[in-house]
């Protein structure tokens, strides 16, 4: 083979690459039921250890699972978690487990915590992943440096348990020693120290003033108790202890109580501090031990290896792996590896979390001198990330280890499993710009990008930030934007996902309140979704818009064809029907909707800060809040509020048929009056079929004209424009309303007047407690951001639709999160990017996204050109997020052939699958093999290439 | 502003012009080439298409036209054209159909006329995303039957800095030619001699080809489309050659016979002479490719 052919067929930048990817992808068509872990193989760490507390002992078990993963016995001596395998030059095994199929992991919760889960939704499989890590500080100073702030930190805090132990045995005494008030009296009469002033000097904290009940761990009134305390008992232990002698009872000595609740409370922060810290330790701790035991596996290797280039790279590895992640790194290579170590053990350990921004965070160990080799070093990063893979979907049902609890969010979300089987939430993003503002394109931006355009992998998710300069720029950005075009196009697969940081950055900082400098500096995780880079704790909520526009049209309830339902099921407020009200204009039913939208939001908003403390119980996170910004400094868990910003999208699905629909009925019923609303919402419910003849030819013909004749999103309509720009807005107002409500009842101390108002509403919304500002601290909030899309669940959200202006039947899937419904695109791609230039997408940090499909046929030779202009055209048009996949229909069409042979369990169908396993598309949420997809979504997938552009 | 007739708009074509273009078909050709492949552009009585295997036979054309041109019988919708007066009635009341897509239902025209500026609307948007690519190629029809119009159009289009292509046959008078010429970037000329086609036409082709060669012969690229029995021959190859050399045009682009059309007669109610006829094969449309390379010319086979 000549180096020109070579390069042609090979996958990867070298035939290692080449070799580890067919060898990956050689055991992911295999079963690999038997390589999950089982309860057996690990100890009960909740029944063995009752008395830790949940942290300690979710420490314990990330220790234990990875201990699992390196001893040799269990899977009959076959453990395929530790192993090195040929050619590879970056170790260690993450084990099986996506957002799908679940996780395997070690119980950690005692039996009552178990019990009483029953209620909340939510389990030790619950970890929501979701979050993003900035490993700049782990390669600086090695998990070593971070145990050593710990072990500080602990010092620190035992010192301050002993004054506080100190502090409550005077008080001890006081209560129970007649000798010792005597002795104060005395003291105190001569001036002189009892002996607690050093206590409570010890005990203070800086900044407790601002820092809320839950986390500091000192009260001032503390000094003016003490000091009352020992006046009173200097004016009256004479009565004291007559009364003491005399009765031989308990005298109620004034102050005692109250700082003893006070010491309790104080001393149950500490506690709490020394439980964090000590987490974290014995997190790092398992981390570096598991490391370690890889440099055992590879010098243990080396000695048996008879080629020397092997066995040089194999003392390499061994000697990279005893250094980190303990210790700081210092080249491209132990950067990589420290990287991986941590991301397996969160992987491993059910935190799905994503990279970062790995251009930022490798470029300082880049060597030019050296980029060939870091190229390989990069695409061997790449395979170690995505070798969880299984291709067969015919195995996902006997690898499904989903329980009640392993679901998105507190209130369960059904999850499209099997299209979710390979997905793992980890992202990878570059470019953009610096915290500075500055263009932060750099070597490993371009390494990066070259390394997903040469393997095709589909996993992780690459994204590339863009802002002005890029498109402005000289030499070097032009030659960013080519890279990303040509990886666009060679790879096929949506790679990079693009970030318009023109209206990202705004979103965040203007629309949200975050910091201009965390804005700069976002990255992009799980799905799409835009948070912080390593400083914040995210969670969201979704909705379904089409669902607030049938219960507008339908007085709060679903258009349900279900007999049993009478009008149908009631999900909101009963408000007037305007099929019933004639004097309800289209303007009546916009404000009718707004009401539907507003409780969907309200709903989100309230649950937002209502479930927000449910996971310190049951979900805590040592290992990733050892670096997320805030909890180190804080002394305080993900869980408990310790990342520095807290992030909650409500991201309301189905908003392009929303609009259609909207747009529809506005022309056909309400201008034109052509159609009884009545009619309409018949046709919906009965997905346009009747067995009456009349009726039929009524819903025949509203169909055409609402299908066929009604503007739709995506054509830079003007009509259909005007509506989606009142329904974008409109939903954006209720955010922030629902966001003001949620804030007025949970997040600030009420005003003495408003007092008993603000109780009974937190009552009502099943909080108890006292005002989240109070609790922890004035800098608390938790930054609502608006977003809008689907991710992988416009099946399962259509599922609960009737039928729509830009739907056939009750149950069909909506459109796919921010783009237009597939099949209503009547112009072109420059019709459907300018759609988005009067939205004010710059108000929706929590992104919304536009999935484009184009067909590989019209992209001709021209493809990069092309993929480029539609870049820069979505940029200039201000649109918020971007993927562009291409497709070939034929092919597509073909491979599902393929595939429902294969379900039907035809074995020659399975190899020949083979041949298209790089065939990847985008799955709304991520990328996905089409071979995995579950039979809907493959067929939809073929549709949805832009329709004939030429 | 001027009104624009157009039938078709192309959105994404890698074959017509420089890169990436918009295409705007235009209404209206004089010639009667035998293999025209867009017979709609033609101006003629009845411009209703009717696409049988889109019809369900509900018969509300029937019921709506004012001038009877439907029928129904026997479960055969029938057209008496000599009745159409293009009013789009039935169009609109078709379940099927879409007034503004000809070709998505049953019944359509193919033909709107639109204002100037209102066009540029609609095809701003994508003219944006390709600007930098491409740019507009306006073909027919022949556009030179609307030049007064079509130079409104391009001149937005120079103002906003998109490049421009005109497609023509060259056929009619040069005031036609000089109305654009200001405004055109590069000229697609169709050259396709064949023994039945008129002397004055092809007087005007030549006189229009000097004018435009004098003014940029870089300007010009000829197109032939390859049509057996028509164009493809030795006669047709050598009077081509003999043009260019004499023009210093250095630049044609052969198009091999599009078969596809044959339905468009069929739902307009007209014969089509070329059924049956089939495309050149690669092998024959390098061969010609050749004929012109030889001569010195740079020859590009578009498919």
């Amino acid at each position: 083979m000549n180096d020109l052919t070579m390069e042609k067929t090979i996958i990867g930048s070298t035939l290692r690459i080449d070799s580890l990817i067919k060898a990956m992808e050689k055991r992911a068509w295999a079963d690999r039921s038997s390589e999950w872990f089982t309860k057996d193989m690990f100890n009960k760490i909740g029944d063995e250890n009752p008395d830790k507390t949940v942290i300690v002992r979710r420490a314990l078990a990330i220790d234990e699972i990875l201990k699992a993963m390196t001893n040799k016995e269990l899977f009959n001596g076959q453990n395929p978690h530790y192993q090195i395998r040929d050619g590879e030059l970056i170790v260690g095994v993450i084990t099986l487990g996506s957002l799908g199929l679940g996780k395997a992991f070690p119980d950690y919760l005692t039996k009552s915590e178990t019990d009483v889960a029953a209620i909340s939704t939510k389990s030790e499989m619950g970890l929501f992943g979701h979050n993003s890590v900035n490993y700049d500080v782990m390669l600086a100073r090695g998990l070593n440096g971070i145990i050593e702030d710990c072990e500080k930190e602990l010092s620190d805090i035992e010192n301050k348990i002993n004054h506080y132990d100190n502090l409550f045995k005077h008080c001890d005494k006081i209560e129970k020693s007649n000798v010792f008030i005597e002795e104060i009296s005395d003291l105190k009469s001569n001036g002189k120290d009892t002996g607690i002033a050093e206590s409570l000097k010890e005990v203070y904290e800086e900044n407790h003033e601002n820092k809320g009940n839950r986390t500091t761990a000192y009260d001032p009134d503390l000094v003016d108790l003490f000091e009352g305390l020992e006046h009173h008992i200097q004016n009256n232990f004479k009565t004291i202890t007559d009364k003491r002698q005399k009765n031989q009872e308990q005298v109620n000595i004034p102050y005692l109580k109250q700082i003893n609740e006070i010491l309790t409370s104080k001393r149950n922060i500490l506690h709490n501090r020394r439980e964090f810290y000590n987490s974290v330790k014995i997190s790092c701790q398992a981390v570096i031990e598991y490391a370690g035991r890889f440099a055992e596996l590879a010098e243990e290797m080396m000695w048996n290896e008879t080629d020397p280039v092997r066995k040089d790279e194999l003392k390499e590895i061994s000697r990279i792996c005893r250094k980190v992640p303990a210790q700081p790194a210092h080249t491209f290579h132990e950067a990589l590896q420290s990287v991986y170590f941590f991301h397996l053990a969160l992987h491993s350990s059910m935190n799905q979390l994503s990279l970062g921004r790995l251009d930022q965070t490798l470029q300082p160990f880049y060597r030019e001198e050296e980029h060939e080799k870091q190229q390989e070093l990069f695409e061997c990063f790449l395979i170690k990330c995505a070798e969880r893979l299984i291709l067969d979907s015919t195995t996902f049902v006997k690898q499904d280890h989903l329980d009640y609890g392993s679901n998105l969010l507190t209130i369960p979300v059904a999850l499209d499993q099997w299209a979710e089987s390979n997905e793992f939430l980890q992202n990878i993003i570059i470019g953009g710009q610096t915290r500075e503002g500055k263009n932060a394109v750099n070597d490993c931006t371009f390494l990066i990008l070259k390394a997903f355009q040469k393997t095709k992998l589909y996993t992780p998710t690459l994204n590339a930030r863009i802002f002005n300069e890029h498109l402005e720029g000289g030499e070097e950005s032009e030659k960013y934007l080519n890279a990303i075009s040509e990886c666009l196009f060679e790879a096929k697969n949506g790679m990079p996902v693009i970030g318009n940081d023109e209206v990202l950055i705004p979103a965040m900082h203007k629309n949200s309140g975050i910091p201009l400098e965390e804005a700069r500096d976002y990255v992009i995780d799980g799905c799409w979704e835009p948070l912080l880079n390593g400083s914040s704790d995210w969670t969201f909520r979704m909705f379904n818009m089409l669902t607030a526009l049938e219960c507008a049209l339908n007085g709060g309830a679903t258009l349900s064809s279900n007999p049993i339902l009478l009008r149908g099921q009631k999900l909101s407020y009963e408000t007037p029907q305007p099929a019933v009200d004639k004097n309800i204009g289209f303007e009546g039913l916009q404000e009718i909707l707004r009401r539907h939208i507003k409780f969907f939001t309200d709903n989100a908003a309230l649950s937002i800060y209502m479930l927000y403390l449910i996971d310190q119980a049951i979900n805590p996170n040592p290992l990733y809040s050892a670096l997320l910004k805030g909890c180190m400094e804080n002394g305080r868990d993900k869980t408990w509020g310790g990342a520095k910003y807290k992030l909650a999208g409500i991201i309301p699905a189905a908003l392009p048929d929303t609009v259609n629909t909207l747009a529809a009925i506005k022309k056909w019923v309400y201008d034109k009056k052509e159609f009884e609303l009545t009619d309409v919402l018949d046709a919906f419910r009965y997905s346009y079929k009747s067995e009456n003849k009349a009726q039929q030819e009524i819903f025949s013909k509203i169909k055409n004209r609402f299908q066929l004749d009604s503007p739709k999103f995506g054509n830079n309509d003007k009509a259909l424009e005007e509506i989606m720009q009142w329904t974008v807005n409109t939903f954006y107002e209720c955010v922030k309303e629902s966001q003001a409500l949620a804030e007025e009842v949970f997040l600030y101390p009420p005003k003495k007047e408003d007092e008993e108002r603000i109780v009974s509403l937190r009552a009502l919304a099943g909080y108890a407690g006292k005002s989240l500002k109070e609790e922890f601290g004035n800098d608390f909030i938790i930054n609502i951001t608006a977003g809008m899309g689907t991710f992988e669940l416009f099946d399962i959200f259509g599922g609960g639709n009737a039928a729509s202006a830009d739907r056939d039947n009750a149950g069909d899937p909506i459109a796919r999160n921010f783009a237009p419904m597939v099949g209503t695109t009547n112009y072109s791609i420059g019709h459907l990017l300018s759609s988005f230039k009067n939205l004010g997408l710059e108000r929706f940090a929590g992104g919304a996204i536009t999935d484009l499909c184009l067909e590989e046929y019209d992209l001709g030779k021209n493809g990069p050109t092309i993929i480029k202009s539609v870049i820069r055209n979505f940029i200039h048009n201000n649109g918020n997020m971007l993927t562009i996949t291409i497709a070939d229909k034929k092919q597509l069409s073909l491979i599902y052939d393929l595939c429902e042979k294969n379900r039907g369990g035809n074995e020659q169908a399975k190899k020949e699958l083979k041949q298209y396993e790089h065939i990847n598309v985008r799955v709304g949420g991520f990328q996905m093999p089409f071979v995995t997809l579950p039979p809907r979504m493959q067929q939809s997938y073929i549709e949805r290439p832009m329709p004939p552009l030429n | 502003m001027k009104k624009l007739k157009y039938f078709d708009i192309s959105w994404f074509s890698s074959v017509d012009g420089p890169g990436t273009r918009v295409v705007l078909y235009l209404s209206g050709c004089h010639l009667r080439c035998p293999w025209c492949h867009s017979p709609h552009s033609w101006e003629i009585s009845s411009p209703l298409f009717f696409f049988e295997s889109c019809c369900h036979k509900c018969g509300i054309c029937v019921d709506t036209c004012p001038n009877h041109v439907h029928s129904i019988l026997n479960g055969t919708h029938l057209l008496d054209r000599s009745n159409c007066i293009k009013c789009g009635i039935c169009i609109e009341n078709c379940p099927s159909s879409d007034i503004n897509k000809w070709n998505s239902g049953a019944l359509g025209f193919a033909g709107k006329t639109t204002e100037v500026s209102e066009l540029y609307q609609l095809l701003k948007p994508q003219l944006e995303l390709l600007k930098e690519i491409g740019g507009l190629t306006v073909s027919g029809g022949d556009p030179l039957l609307q030049s007064e119009a079509l130079s409104e159009l391009l001149e937005i289009c120079v103002k906003e800095g998109i490049h421009t292509t005109v497609e023509t046959s060259a056929t009619l008078g040069k005031t036609h030619i000089q109305d654009l010429l200001p405004f055109v970037d590069n000229w697609l000329i169709g050259m396709r001699p064949y023994k039945a086609d008129k002397s004055e036409d092809r007087k005007q082709l030549l006189e229009n080809i000097d004018y435009l060669a004098n003014h940029n012969p870089k300007s010009i690229t000829i197109r032939t489309p390859i049509i057996p029995g028509y164009t493809d021959t030795q006669s047709t190859y050598d009077t081509i050659i003999e043009t260019m050399q004499n023009n210093n045009l250095d630049s044609i682009e052969i198009l091999p016979y599009n078969p596809y059309s044959e339905n468009y007669y069929k739902a307009m109610g007209l014969n089509f002479s070329l059924t049956g006829t089939q495309p050149p094969d690669n092998e024959k449309m390098e061969q010609i490719r050749s004929v012109f390379t030889s001569a010195g010319i740079n020859a590009k086979i578009v498919n």
